[in-house]
C-alpha cells in the first residue's frame, strides 16, 4: 500500500517539476533547438549564449551587429534596492505595529485591523490609476523612494497581521516580569519580545520579499528605464523581431529566481514555524 | 587669480552645457531601432552630439509616448512615429511643423516619393504642411520557401493538380492555390501564415491587401463616409476571401501577431508568410532561422495581374518627427540635415533600415544589398495607408475586434463589416466629423 | 522606575507610521479616485476633469462586456482555487511523513511559487504552444491531436487555470503541511488503538485540526485569484478575444490603453464594492465554520 502511494507521489512530483526542468533545459538551447519537434529533452547542443544575451544584447544586424550592455543588470540593481528597502521597512513597521496591536487596547482596534487587512484585498489595478496620477503630480513617478513607499504599503497588511499573530503567542507575562525587574516597556520589547519573534520575522520577510521582488503591475506602470525592475524588463523583451527567444526568457527568469531560492534556503527552518503560528490566530 | 578661475569655471560650464546636449530618439524596441542607434554613432563622431535611444516594446510604445507628451516632457527629442499617429500628434500640438527647417536645410522633397511624404508627414492631407519625413518605410511583403517551389517533385504534383506551373504567385488566387497545396498537417507543414491577431493594428492593416484589391475600402477619406464602403459587396467578398486562408494556416493562427508569423516561417512550419519587411533580416539569420538559406522575398501579388487598382500594398513603417517639447532642437536640426543625405540614407539601408530615399532606392546597388530590397522597391509605389485622424484608435479597436472575430469564426464577414460600419459612423459623428 | 517614554507615546510611535503610510497610499488615492470617477478625465488629455455625474457608472453597468469580465474572473477563481485546495491537501497528505530527500523535494515543489507570475505566464506560452509546445507533444503519445491551448477561446480559460494551479498549489501544500505538522501524533496513536479506519482518522482528527489553517489559505488564495493580473497578462493578455479577460485586465486596458481615466476609476469602485461585499460574506462564513468545527 505504501508503495502505491509512493509511486503516485513520484508521478505527481515528476509532472510538477517538469515545467521547471523544461525551463532550465530551454535556457541552454539555441533557438533552432527550442523550436524542434519532437522536443529535445536530453540530447541537444548545449549553449550558454542565452545567458550571455541576457546581459549583452545585439544591436544592429549582419555585419553591423555588435554587443551592447542590456538593461538587465540595471534592472537587477533596481529590483534589489527597491525590494531590499521596502521589505526591511515593511517588516520593521509590521513588527512595531503588530506589537502595539497585540498588547494594547487601542480605540477602534478591530476596525483598524480589518481596514489593514482589507488593503490586501484591493486589486493593484484599483489603486494604480489614482496613484499614477498622484505620483506624476508629486514627482514620485520613476523614483526609488516612490516605489519603495508603494511596496511597503503593499506588504504592510500581511506584515502587521503576521507579526501581531506571532506576538500574540508570546505570553504577556514575559514583559511584565521584565518591567518589574526595572526594564522600560521599550526595553522589554527590544530585549525580551523581539528575539522570540525571529521565526515570524523570517517568514514575513520571505513572503514580503518574494511579493515585492516578483511584482509586475506597479513596476510596469510607475517606472521608466531608470528605476524599472526585472519583471517588466523581461516581459518587455519578449517581443523581438527575430521572434521570442524562449531560451533567453528562461535564462533571465532563472537568474532572477536565484536570489529568492538562496534567501529562502537560509531561512527555511523558520519558514514552516512561521507559517503555522502567524496564521492560526488570524 | 580669481578672475582666471572664474573664467575657467565659466568655460567649463559652457563646455558642459554644450557637451551635455544629447538627442533622445524614441521608437519601438526592435532591430530597426538598434540599427538607427548604431548608425547614429557616425553622427556622434562627426558632430560630437550624443544620441540616446528610448526604445519601448510595441505593445507599450503608444502608451509611453502618450504619457510623455501629455506631461509635455522634454525627454523625447525625435519620435519615430507610426503613420497613423499623425493626426493626434499634430492636433495635440506635440510635434513640430518642419516646413521651415526643410527650406533652411535645403532638403529636396523631390527626393521622396509623394505618396510616402503624405502618409508619413503631411497633415491634413493635401495641405502642404509637413510634420514628419519618411524614416522607416515598411511594406508587407511575401516570404516564401523557394526550396519547396523549386523542388521537381512538388512542381510535378502541383501541375497535375492545378494545371499550371508552380511558381511565385502572380495573383492572389494563385497564392491561395499554393497555400492549399502545401497544407499538410501530418508533415507539420502548412501553406500560409499572416497576422490575424486582434492586438494593436495587426489584422486591420493586414486585411488591406484583400479589401483594397477587391475594390473595397475602409472609408472614403474625403467624405468620411463609412457605410457603403467598408460593408460594400466588394468588401464582404474580400473578407470571405481573406477568411478562406485560415484553413491553410497552422492551428492557433487566429492569435498570430508579428512574432508568431516570424517563428512559423523560421521554423519551417509554413510555406509562405506575409509579413512586414522590417522583420526580413530575421528570416535569413542562421542563428534564429532554420530556413535561413531557403527563403525568398517578393512584393505581394495583386488580385489581377497588370491592374494597378487591384495591386495595393499595406503601408507600415514610421516617420521621423520632432517633439515640440524637445530642449535640443538645434541638435535635432543637425541630425536631420545629416540623416537625409544620399550617403547616410544608403548607410541606413545597409544597417538594416528601410529607406525610401529616391536616390538610394532607385540605384542599382539597392537591389543587390539585401534579398528583400527588390520586393520593397516594387512595393513602394503601391503603398496605401488607412486612417491618421486623432480618433483612429477608437476606429481601430472596432475593426480589430470584428475582423478577428471573423477569423475565429464567431462572426460572419457580412455581420462583422456591418458592425464596423455602424460603430465607425457613430464614432466619427461623436468626434464631430459629420 | 524611570520611564523613558510612556506607553501612550510608544503605541503612537509604533502605529502612526503604519497608519500614515496607509492613508497616503491607499485612502487618499481612493478618495481622489472617487472624485475622478464622476468626471471624464483622461490622463493624456490636456483638459481639466469635467464633472459628468453618474454617466461613467451608468455606462459601465449597462455594458454587457463588464459582466463578462466578472464572469470570467469568477469562473477562473472558483475553478482554480477549488482544484488547488484539493490538490494541495492531497499532496500534503502524501508528503506528511519522513523519507529521504523530503527537504529537497519540498524545496523543489515550492519553486513555482517563487517565480514571478508574469514570467510564469510568459514561459507557459511556450509549453502550451500549439505547434512547438511540449504539452501537445506528450498528448500526441495518447493519440490526442494538436490543441491550440491559447489560440482557441474554449481552451484558453482552462489553460489559465492549469498554469495558475501549477503556480499556486504549492502554497496550499505549504499551508496544509503546516497544519498537518501541528497535529500531535498521540491523537493518531490513540485512534489506532481504537482501531479507527483511515477515513475516520482523517475526518475526525485531521480535518478539524487543520481546517482553521486551510480556511485561511482558502481566503488568501481566493482574494489573490480574484485580483490576478500578471499571470493572465503574460499568458494570453486577456485573449483570444475576451476569453480570459479578467476584471484586472479589463481595468488595465480601460485605464492604460484607452486612457479613459475617469471611467476606469468608476470601474475600480464597482470592483471595490463587490470585493468588500464578497469578503464580508466570506469572512463571516469562515468565522462560522471555524466556530463550529475548530478547536
Amino acid at each position: 500500500m505504501k508503495v502505491f502511494w509512493s509511486i503516485i507521489l513520484i508521478v505527481i512530483v515528476v509532472i510538477y517539476i517538469f515545467p521547471l526542468f523544461w525551463m532550465i533545459s530551454s535556457s541552454f538551447k539555441t533557438r533552432v533547438e527550442i523550436f524542434s519537434m519532437p522536443p529535445k529533452f536530453f540530447k541537444f547542443d548545449f549553449t550558454l549564449k542565452n545567458y550571455r544575451r541576457v546581459f549583452y544584447k545585439v544591436s544592429g544586424w549582419g555585419k553591423f551587429a555588435r554587443e551592447v550592455p542590456s538593461e538587465f543588470p540595471r534592472s537587477l540593481l533596481n529590483s534589489a534596492i527597491i525590494t531590499g528597502f521596502s521589505t526591511l521597512l515593511a517588516v520593521i513597521l509590521g513588527t512595531l505595529s503588530g506589537y502595539a496591536f497585540s498588547r494594547f487596547e487601542i480605540p477602534g482596534k478591530s476596525d483598524l485591523l480589518f481596514f489593514i487587512l482589507s488593503t490586501r484585498m484591493l486589486p493593484s489595478m484599483v489603486i494604480v490609476v489614482p496613484i499614477f496620477v498622484m505620483y506624476k503630480k508629486l514627482h514620485l513617478f520613476n523614483t526609488y523612494h516612490g516605489m519603495i513607499i508603494l511596496y511597503i504599503v503593499f506588504n504592510l497588511s500581511f506584515s502587521v497581521w503576521m507579526m501581531k499573530g506571532f506576538i500574540d503567542e508570546i505570553p504577556k507575562e514575559y514583559e511584565e516580569a521584565a518591567m518589574c525587574d526595572g526594564y522600560t516597556r521599550f526595553q522589554a520589547f527590544w530585549k525580551i519580545i523581539l528575539p522570540q519573534t525571529y521565526a515570524g520575522i523570517a517568514a514575513t520577510a520571505v513572503f514580503c520579499g518574494i511579493t515585492a521582488w516578483n511584482e509586475y503591475v506597479f513596476a510596469l506602470i510607475l517606472t521608466s528605464e531608470e528605476t524599472k525592475t526585472v519583471p517588466p524588463t523581461i516581459a518587455g523583451n519578449v517581443l523581438k523581431t527575430t521572434g521570442v527567444n524562449w531560451g533567453e526568457v528562461a535564462a533571465a527568469s532563472l537568474i532572477f529566481l536565484v536570489p529568492v531560492i538562496i534567501f529562502t534556503f537560509f531561512v527555511r527552518k523558520y519558514l514552516l514555524r512561521g507559517v503555522t503560528f502567524g496564521t492560526i490566530k488570524g | 587669480m580669481r578672475k582666471f578661475l572664474l573664467s575657467l569655471l565659466m568655460l567649463v560650464i559652457v563646455i558642459l552645457t554644450f557637451a551635455a546636449k544629447e538627442i533622445t530618439i524614441c521608437w519601438a524596441s526592435w532591430p530597426p531601432a538598434d540599427a538607427l542607434l548604431a548608425l547614429s554613432e557616425e553622427f556622434t563622431k562627426k558632430t560630437g552630439i550624443k544620441v540616446k535611444g528610448l526604445f519601448v516594446p510595441w505593445g507599450q510604445f503608444m502608451d509611453k509616448v502618450s504619457v510623455e507628451f501629455a506631461a509635455k516632457s522634454p525627454t523625447i527629442d525625435i519620435l519615430i512615429a507610426d503613420s497613423q499617429w499623425l493626426g493626434w500628434l499634430v492636433e495635440g500640438g506635440h510635434i513640430m511643423k518642419l516646413n521651415d527647417w526643410i527650406k533652411e536645410l535645403g532638403i529636396n522633397l523631390k527626393d521622396f516619393y509623394p505618396n510616402l511624404l503624405q502618409y508619413y508627414g503631411e497633415y491634413p492631407a493635401g495641405s502642404g504642411n509637413y510634420y514628419g519625413l519618411p524614416c522607416e518605410t515598411d511594406a508587407e511583403i511575401l516570404i516564401y520557401r523557394k526550396d519547396l517551389f523549386e523542388d521537381p517533385k512538388e512542381k510535378a504534383a502541383f501541375k497535375a493538380k492545378y494545371g499550371y506551373e508552380l511558381r511565385p504567385p502572380r495573383n492572389l488566387f494563385e497564392m491561395r492555390d499554393i497555400a492549399e497545396f502545401f497544407t499538410r498537417p501530418e508533415q507539420n507543414l502548412y501553406g500560409f501564415a499572416t497576422k490575424f491577431s486582434k492586438d494593436y493594428d495587426v489584422v486591420t492593416w493586414d486585411f488591406g491587401w484583400a479589401i483594397w484589391n477587391f475594390g473595397g475600402a475602409y472609408w472614403n477619406p474625403k467624405t468620411m463616409e463609412v457605410a457603403g464602403y467598408v460593408n460594400s459587396a466588394q468588401s464582404v467578398a474580400a473578407l470571405e476571401f481573406y477568411k478562406s486562408f485560415v484553413k491553410y494556416a497552422p492551428p492557433g493562427a487566429a492569435t498570430y501577431s508579428f512574432d508568431e508569423v516570424n517563428t512559423a516561417m523560421q521554423t519551417g512550419l509554413v510555406a509562405m508568410a506575409i509579413q512586414w519587411a522590417a522583420f526580413a533580416p530575421g528570416f535569413v539569420d542562421p542563428e534564429v532561422s532554420k530556413t535561413y538559406d531557403k527563403v525568398a522575398f517578393m512584393a505581394l501579388p495583386p488580385l489581377i495581374e497588370g491592374d494597378p487598382n487591384t495591386a495595393y500594398v499595406p503601408l507600415g513603417g514610421q516617420g521621423l518627427t520632432v517633439s515640440s517639447y524637445s530642449d535640443a532642437k538645434e541638435e535635432v536640426k543637425q541630425f536631420i540635415k545629416w540623416f537625409y543625405t544620399p550617403e547616410i540614407q544608403r548607410k541606413w539601408a545597409l544597417y538594416g533600415g528601410l529607406t525610401s530615399f529616391k536616390p538610394v532606392v532607385e540605384s542599382e546597388e539597392f537591389v543587390e544589398m539585401y534579398p528583400w530590397n527588390k520586393a520593397l522597391r516594387d512595393s513602394i509605389p503601391r503603398l496605401r495607408d488607412i486612417w491618421n485622424i486623432p480618433v483612429y484608435a477608437k476606429l481601430l479597436t472596432v475593426t480589430q475586434e470584428n475582423l478577428n472575430a471573423v477569423i475565429a469564426g464567431t462572426l460572419s464577414p457580412r455581420e462583422a463589416l456591418n458592425n464596423i460600419a455602424r460603430e465607425h459612423e457613430k464614432i466619427l459623428k461623436e468626434a464631430g466629423y459629420k | 522606575m524611570k520611564k523613558i517614554m510612556s506607553d501612550r507615546t510608544l503605541v503612537l510611535l509604533f502605529i502612526l507610521p503604519t497608519i500614515l503610510l496607509l492613508v497616503f497610499i491607499v485612502v487618499y488615492p481612493l478618495i481622489w479616485s472617487l472624485f475622478l470617477s464622476f468626471t471624464d478625465y483622461s490622463v493624456v488629455g490636456t483638459e481639466k476633469p469635467h464633472f459628468v455625474g453618474i454617466r461613467n457608472f451608468a455606462e459601465l453597468i449597462s455594458d454587457k462586456y463588464i459582466w463578462l469580465h466578472f464572469r470570467n474572473t469568477a469562473k477562473y477563481t472558483v475553478m482554480a482555487v477549488a482544484i488547488q485546495f484539493f490538490l494541495g491537501l492531497g499532496i500534503a497528505l502524501l508528503l506528511n511523513r519522513e523519507f529521504m530527500g523530503r527537504g529537497i523535494l519540498l524545496t523543489l515543489m515550492l519553486a513555482p511559487m517563487m517565480l514571478s507570475p508574469i514570467v510564469v505566464g510568459l514561459f507557459w506560452r511556450y509549453i502550451l504552444d500549439a505547434n512547438w509546445g511540449v504539452l501537445n507533444y506528450f498528448l500526441s503519445w495518447f493519440k490526442i491531436g494538436k490543441i491550440a491551448w491559447l489560440g482557441d477561446e474554449k481552451t484558453a480559460m482552462i489553460s489559465l487555470v492549469i498554469v495558475d494551479t501549477w503556480m499556486w498549489t504549492p502554497f496550499m501544500i505549504l499551508i496544509s503541511l503546516a497544519g498537518l505538522s501541528a497535529i500531535p501524533k498521540e491523537l493518531y496513536e490513540a485512534a489506532e488503538v481504537d482501531r479507527a479506519s483511515a477515513w475516520f482518522r482523517f475526518r475526525h482528527i485531521t480535518l478539524p485540526l487543520i481546517s482553521p489553517l486551510l480556511l485561511i489559505g482558502l481566503l488568501f488564495r481566493t482574494m489573490d485569484a480574484f485580483k490576478m493580473f500578471d499571470l493572465a497578462w503574460g499568458l494570453t493578455q486577456g485573449g483570444p478575444g475576451t476569453a480570459t479577460s479578467t476584471i484586472s485586465i479589463a481595468l488595465y486596458r480601460m485605464a492604460f490603453q484607452n486612457f479613459e481615466t475617469g471611467k476606469s476609476c468608476a470601474f475600480a469602485y464597482i470592483i471595490l464594492i463587490i470585493i468588500i461585499g464578497m469578503s464580508n460574506i466570506y469572512i463571516n462564513l469562515l468565522n462560522r465554520i471555524q466556530a463550529r468545527g475548530g478547536g
